[in-house]
Parts: structure tokens; sequence; C-alpha cells
């Protein structure tokens, strides 16, 4: 069982990638995925999935509202950046 | 010359004010300019190096130094500072500046560190030759059409250069430990969880571990307790005590039991490098350690079982770039909002990492999830289980760092597997969350070779005490390649 060509295109319309670029990567992700497939012959029975390498305890702040004290470096990594938000192009699906 | 010095050296030299950090980062950055054929940094900021320097001198003349005050350094820039831009070695952050700095950023800048820069490395530190950056290949500094590893290639190379006395890394599969093997420096990948990874750009968050790329061991153990210790900034940060690394260094290592993976030393593993590793335990058991060989049943799916959880983890931490907020933004729109995040992403990422997006996305699929994704988590915990069991009766285990020396620049573009197998004896530490340390044992054809020493759960000190063991015997970590050994880098020395 291995990836097929519908399949790849379904996984990068998932990954928002642009199928005619990613195309000619098709044998070398078939490849991966084939070793990996290789796993299912192990047997698990019984054994738990590891998620993380530690017992992860997730240490939350109080859920308060916070200002972020550095609004000027956001804008200075954003494409556009007016009136403290972010601006977008305004796109009408099929204009 | 200072680039010669020990980091306890040149701490003494700036508290005993032989030489100042600002003449410290003159020479630095002085050998940087004339390295730069390396292509090592991304980002330098003189400017900013000079006026932490002068800050850094104030504090010693005022008393008020730590041992670390006025050394300079370089973080690989997938780690965040607010004084440089961090690229990740991508053209989709090749303008981010980040907001905040990194917890290691902080700590380190605390003591009085001084950043000279950022190092290059294998786009969002997916690679294993730092051939994947945005911006270009670094050399390998002992043999300049080499690779020097990745993705912390441009970290390690700085540091067998004499760059930089230290750098940062980051390993997600043996990022920090295979460049250190292929460019004869010393890289630790402590344990999971010991210094935090706020700051830290994430790749595949379960393994991903900041560390530190030195000449030395004596190196790292004089700088790890300042970057270690909980951070409650990082869900995953371990609450624990640090030890002082520093004063266990020289303990002896005659009680130590070492294991020997017989696997390690399998056919595909070039003959000088394993003549290099058992030359190196014969200096370990003259020192009288004891070598115990063990047998890793589950070896064989290390690499299998490594590539589908960090690609699955890959493709869900990489879905935050869609150029809206930050990040590459395409110029062309399309008919739709997911066009245009698709040219964005399209655009902004290289083909390394938009293949492990596509296999992780692949193995996050509601079809495959159990059989591919859970499936790999059931592997890594007997993985995880089998390394436990045998660090219970043996202090560490010892082999190679990689399979092979390092290989030309290009040749992986035609052999993807040359990458990936170079990882086969380091991702195991990442898959267990275990550090693990490379050192270097010798050469090939004027090529470092790297023994991997891997510890258990929070086992630092020793992992560093073996490594200075040997280095106190050998000379092989303080070897600098011709033509960075002398003042001006370039000129044969």
């Amino acid at each position: 069982m291995t990836i097929t060509t519908q399949q790849f295109e379904h996984i990068a319309r998932l990954a928002y990638l642009d199928l005619d670029d990613v195309a000619n990567q098709i044998d070398k992700c078939r490849a991966t995925i084939e070793n990996i497939e290789h796993l299912q012959t192990i047997d698990t029975t019984h054994v738990s999935p590891m998620h993380h390498p530690t017992s992860v305890t997730q240490y939350l702040r109080p859920d308060n509202t916070v200002i972020f004290p550095n609004i000027d470096d956001l804008a200075h990594s954003a494409s556009a950046f007016v009136d403290n938000m972010y601006t977008v192009p305004l796109i009408i699906k099929g204009s | 010359m200072p680039h010669h010095l020990s980091l306890s050296a040149l701490s003494k030299a700036l508290h005993s004010k032989k030489i100042s950090s600002v003449e410290l980062c003159t020479h630095y950055l002085q050998r940087i300019r004339e390295a730069t054929s390396l292509n090592a940094f991304i980002s330098i900021d003189e400017e900013q190096a000079m006026l932490s320097a002068k800050q850094a001198d104030q504090r010693i003349q005022r008393g008020l130094a730590t041992p670390l005050t006025g050394i300079p350094l370089a973080h690989k820039d997938n780690i965040c500072t607010r004084v440089s831009r961090t690229t990740c070695g991508s053209k989709m952050l090749a303008n981010f500046t980040a907001p905040y700095d990194a917890t290691v950023v902080q700590r380190l800048a605390a003591e009085g560190c001084v950043m000279l820069g950022k190092t290059n490395l294998d786009e969002f530190a997916m690679g294993s030759s730092n051939e994947t950056s945005f911006f270009g290949p670094v050399s390998n500094p002992w043999q300049l059409d080499s690779v020097p590893g990745g993705s912390s290639g441009g970290s390690a190379a700085a540091v067998a250069a004499r760059l930089a006395p230290f750098t940062t890394g980051s390993d997600t599969g043996g990022s920090i430990r295979q460049p250190a093997s292929l460019c004869g420096v010393t890289g630790l990948k402590p344990t999971y969880g010991l210094i935090s990874r706020y700051g830290l750009v994430a790749y595949a968050s379960s393994f991903d571990q900041i560390g530190l790329i030195a000449p030395s061991a004596e190196d790292i153990a004089f700088i790890l307790p300042t970057i270690a210790g909980f951070d409650e900034l990082d869900a995953t940060s371990l609450s624990c005590k640090i030890p002082n690394y520093m004063e266990t260094l020289n303990n002896p290592i005659r009680s130590l039991r070492i294991g020997l993976p017989e696997c390690f030393f399998h056919p595909e593993v070039g003959e000088p490098i394993q003549n290099a590793v058992w030359d190196a335990i014969s200096v370990l058991k003259d020192a009288g350690a004891t070598f115990v060989k063990v047998n890793l049943e589950h070896y064989a799916h290390w690499i299998s079982c490594y590539y589908a959880l960090a690609c699955a983890e890959a493709s869900s931490n990489l879905t935050r770039y869609d150029g809206i907020r930050y990040g590459h933004r395409s110029n062309t729109q399309g008919a739709s909002l997911r066009d245009w995040i698709t040219h964005s992403r399209t655009e902004g990422f290289g083909p390394e990492v938009k293949r492990r997006i596509l296999t992780g996305t692949y193995i996050l699929s509601s079809e495959r999830f159990n059989t591919h994704y859970l499936q790999a988590q059931k592997v890594r915990h007997l993985i995880s289980l089998e390394l436990q069991e045998i660090l219970s009766y043996v202090d560490v285990l010892l082999g190679p760092t990689t399979p092979s020396l390092a290989f030309p620049i290009g040749a992986a573009a035609a052999n993807p597997l040359i990458c990936q197998l170079s990882d086969i004896f380091t991702v195991a530490a990442n898959l267990a969350g275990l550090p693990a340390i490379s050192v270097p044992i010798g050469f090939q054809k004027e090529l470092p070779i790297g023994m991997q020493l891997m510890g258990s759960h929070l086992g630092e000190a020793t992992l560093l005490q073996i490594a200075h063991a040997y280095q106190s015997i050998t000379d092989w970590h303080s070897k600098i390649p011709a033509g960075y050994s002398s003042a001006q880098p370039g000129a044969k020395s």
C-alpha cells in the first residue's frame, strides 16, 4: 500500500501547496512512506503510543487578557499592518 | 591567540583584564569577515555586538561580572532574537524579526555574553548537510567542497573555524551531533526539557531540543548551567536541580560501564570510522572504563519511526505559515484566500520542507492516522523502553556519530538517502528524549570522525565526564583546520 497520484493531489491541497510545483516530489515522498510502512509489521499489541518523551505538565498562565508590549515589533515583520491590524487584499471568489 | 583558548581561560583573561570584551569581539568579527566563503553566518550585527561588548567591559570594571561576561557567541538562526532577524534559513522568514528573545538568548545575554550573529542552517532545521538553506550551503572548514553536516551546519562550521568560541544549535534528529562530528568539534544534545525551547522555531516539537557546540566538553560544561533549568514559558521544561557540571568533570571514569551496541559496527560503517571508534574505546579502557556488549533489537526501526513522527509534527507546526501575519506573502493573489495562501507557501518553502510537509500530511490524514501515526508512536515507545532498560545497567552507549565522513556538496541532491542515513545513530536520543554528545576522535583524509555517547535521562554530567576524560588524553578536539588556526583565517597556518 503506498500513496497514489490521486491521494498525493489531495494531500497537496490539504497542505496548501501548489500541485504543479510539488508533483515531482511524489517519488521521493513515496520512498519515505514505504519505509515508514514497514513499521506496521511490528507487534505493538498492548503498547501505548508515546506522544512525548516526558510526561508533559501544561504550565498555564492565568486566563487574563494581556496586552502584547511590542506591537511595533509585530508590525515590523508583517507584510501589511495598519492601525494595529494585519491587512489583506480584498479577494472575491470568482471575480 | 584568543581563539585557541578554552572558555574558562577566556573568562580568566577577561576578568584579569588581560583582554577586553571589545578586543575579543573585534578579533572574532574580523575572523568572521575573513571567512565569509564558509557562509557560516546568515546575519552579523557588528554594531550591536560592539555595544554589548562595551557594556560587558563596564560590568567587569564595576566588579559585577559573571564567568560568562564578555564572551562572544553565535546563535543558530532558528532561535528568536529581537535585535537580529530569525530566518530559519528560509525564504519564508527571510525578513522576519521576532518580537521577543528566546529564553536561551535572554539567559546568555543576562550573563553578559555577546552575540556576534546568527548562523546558517538547513531550512527550518530540516536536513543533514546544510544544503537546503535559502541562503546557500555552508562549507566544511576542513574541506571546503564538503558539507559541514546539518542542520546546525553553520554553528558547527563557525566553531571549527574558530569564528566564535561557542554556538547554540538545535537537535531534532541529530542536528547538533552530526555536524559536530563532520566538523571535528564537540556537540551536546541535552535531555529533552533540560533547556527551554521557548523561542526556538518549532520543527518537530516532541523532538526539538536546544544544545551547544564548542571545541571541548569542558567548554560545554562551563556554559550549560547558565542555559539549563526550568522555564515557565515552555510547557515541556523540566523542573530539576541543575548540577555544576564543571565540578564533576574530572571525576575518574573507573567505575563507569559503557555499552557497545553491536549494530553500530555494521559493514556499512566506513572502516576508518570503525577503527577510530575502536581506538577511542582503547583510550577509555585504559582510563578504567568497563565495556559491555549490548543488543538493540529495535535499531532497524529508528529512522522510519523518526521520519514518520517528525514529518507529521512538521506538517502541523508549519501550517502557521500563511503569509498573512508574517512570513513570505505572494504577490499572486488567485481567486480565493486558499489560492493566495497556497501561492505564499509554495513560493516561501524549499523542496525539502515541502517534501516533509507532504509526507507528514499524508501520515496525519484520517485514513492513515492509526496505521501510520499511532503505530509509529507505539514503536517509539518500544524504542524508548528498550533504551531505558539497557541504560539501567550501563551508564552510556557508545558508537560512531555518523556512518560516513562529510560528503561532497551536491552529493545529497542525487541521493537523498545519504542524508537520511547520516542520522541513523543519532535519532534514537531524540525518540527517547535522552542526552547525547558527539566528540571528535580522529581524521580520515583530513575529514573529522566523531564518536557519540548517549546517556540516561538527565545524565549530562556523566556524558561530559567521559568526554572530558577522553579529551584530557587526546587532542583531536583542539585541532583547527589549516587556514583557520592563525590570526587571519584564509592564511595557511
